[in-house]
């Protein structure tokens, strides 16, 4: 398997102290990767660095052999945690615009999740749901045959049942040459798509390993070893 | 992917800036009307009473002044919405959530800033057509319905305006006129510029207040520039006696100070334009947080 991401002393200082400190890691293609970790672990810092949001104190973040640039930004894919689309745009506005600035943006396949999920495309952003706008970036994100997705909290804000539908999303657009990188806390949810894990703990990796290792070697599964890693 | 960027930065404030300046040309319609109907020649009746009179000639300065007030106040105001709406672009596309989205584009913090620029340009020069259209119709209608029009146009046919311009006049108003425009046309780049390097010194300083930074770091650069510029000039000032007698030294004298404060003044926003640019651009590219 190819080298797709690889961090290197990766650390974040917002002053009060390290966010993330000296992460060394090397992610493969072709995996689906939970990046689990209790709040303030450096979850979102690690993906908003890996995305280009943040600049790295020390340290850096190379992606397909490339710096973090406008080069790994067309081969990136990222959808935080809040809404980011603007409320005066449609959603039918929203597909134009990811088709005119990604070369690897798939609108019909798009259009057709948008449809299976309900969601009108001449309707005005600020007039949907906040579970609905959701679904809209997730279906924008995931439309893209992109190399790399980071996912932050995709199935957060979502109803039980539109979880599903989401995970079930994920896996069938899933390029065996990409990678998805997913930060949540629904470990439990989540766990059936994984194939690897990464605990973060205090802005430094605990534990990356198969998820299949963790049934087979110690009987649990990873939502299990979370609750017992991180018990207060 | 600049021309993309600046269509939907076009796009984005299309929904709010066309009606505004279709707005601003309707007033000047309107305003137009008033004044007009203000000044249309009373033709008092033979049976009118000094007490109707005086209501006719009350009536008229209030319709006048509306309309005055009216044409002023949308001159004024949609610069200031114009300048504040741009820069609100600006802040939410970059500096809020929307931010997630623009810096994940694959384009540059530059290319976010030239687009911003140029599209925030592009909608000062139609938010000037659209007053200057106002101003148009202000005048047109007003005194094509005052009836006094053509009146007005003999009147002003009539002065021998070259007469009053000797050579040298000439090519002193004529220096002055091209400063003015220059002036005219770096305003817009200085106040989208100087605009856009505060808000993102602002939002540098405070995540929290980043807003409230911005309009300090505004207002207190723009008075040390004020005091600078102000030292500059009493400096620079040319001491020479004006002899009342002389109508043509005085308007030399006073040519030449107003000349050499222009200069001065463009040149003081030639260079902060390129501050501003070259500040916003570091800003947006080098170890830039979003958080």
């Amino acid at each position: 398997m190819q080298e797709l991401l690889k961090c290197t002393n990766l650390s974040k200082n917002y002053g009060a102290g390290f966010v993330l400190d000296d992460i060394n890691i090397s992610l493969p293609t072709g995996r689906i990767i939970g990046l689990l970790g209790p709040n303030g672990s450096g979850k979102t810092t690690f993906l908003k660095i890996c995305a280009g949001l943040l600049s790295p104190t020390k340290g850096g973040v190379t992606i397909d052999g490339n710096p973090v640039g406008v080069d790994t930004k067309r081969i990136v894919s990222y959808l935080p945690e809040h809404t980011y689309l603007s409320n005066a745009m449609t959603v039918s506005d929203c597909i134009e615009l990811f088709n005119d600035f990604y070369d690897d943006f798939d609108d019909e396949t798009a259009v057709n999740m948008l449809r299976r999920l309900s969601v009108p495309l001449k309707a005005r952003l600020k007039t949907l749901s906040k579970g609905t706008k959701e679904k809209v970036q997730l279906v924008l994100v995931m439309s893209r045959k992109a190399k790399l997705f980071l996912l932050d909290e995709p199935i957060g804000g979502v109803d039980p049942a539109a979880r599903d539908i989401i995970l079930d999303m994920i896996i069938s657009n899933f390029n065996p040459d990409a990678t998805i990188i997913i930060s949540t806390h629904l470990i439990y949810d989540i766990e059936r798509v994984l194939d690897e894990f990464i605990f973060l703990r205090n802005g430094k990796i605990a534990a990356y390993d198969i998820v299949d290792n963790v049934r087979t070697q110690y009987g649990k599964s990873v939502d299990e070893l979370f609750r017992e890693a991180f018990r207060c | 992917m600049l021309g993309r960027l600046i269509k939907y930065d076009l796009r984005a404030l299309s929904r709010t800036l066309i009606p505004i300046l279709c707005i601003i040309i309707i007033a000047g319609v309107i305003a137009g009307l008033l004044f007009g109907f203000g000044l249309r020649p009373i033709v008092a009746s033979e049976n009118q009473q000094p007490e109707d009179a005086l209501v006719s000639s009350a009536m008229i300065s209030i319709t006048i002044m509306l309309s005055i007030l009216l044409i002023a106040f949308v001159v004024g105001g949609a610069s200031i919405a114009v300048q504040i709406i741009v820069m609100g672009r600006f802040y939410t596309n970059l500096l809020t959530n929307e931010g997630y989205l623009s810096f994940t584009l694959p384009v540059t913090g530059t290319d976010h800033l030239v687009s911003k620029t140029l599209s925030g340009l592009i909608w000062y020069v139609l938010s000037a057509v659209a007053v200057l259209l106002a101003g148009a119709s202000f005048i047109l209608v007003g005194f094509g319905m005052s009836g006094i029009g053509s009146e007005i146009i003999n009147a002003v046919d009539s002065i021998d305006i070259a007469g009053y311009f000797t050579q040298e006049l000439t090519e002193i108003f004529s220096g002055q006129i091209l400063l003015i425009a220059i002036q005219l046309l770096l305003s817009p780049f200085y106040s989208i510029l100087f605009g856009y390097m505060c808000l993102t010194i602002g939002y540098k300083v405070s995540h929290k207040h980043p807003i409230l930074v911005a309009i300090g770091v505004y207002m207190g650069v723009s008075l040390l520039l004020s005091s600078v510029l102000s030292t500059v000039m009493t400096l620079t000032s040319i001491n020479t006696t004006v002899n009342n007698s002389e109508v043509f030294e005085a308007f030399t004298y006073i040519g030449q100070m107003t000349s050499n404060s222009m200069i001065i003044n463009i040149c003081v926003s030639v260079v902060m334009c390129v501050v501003s640019f070259l500040v916003t651009q570091r800003l947006l590219t080098k170890k830039f947080d979003l958080v």
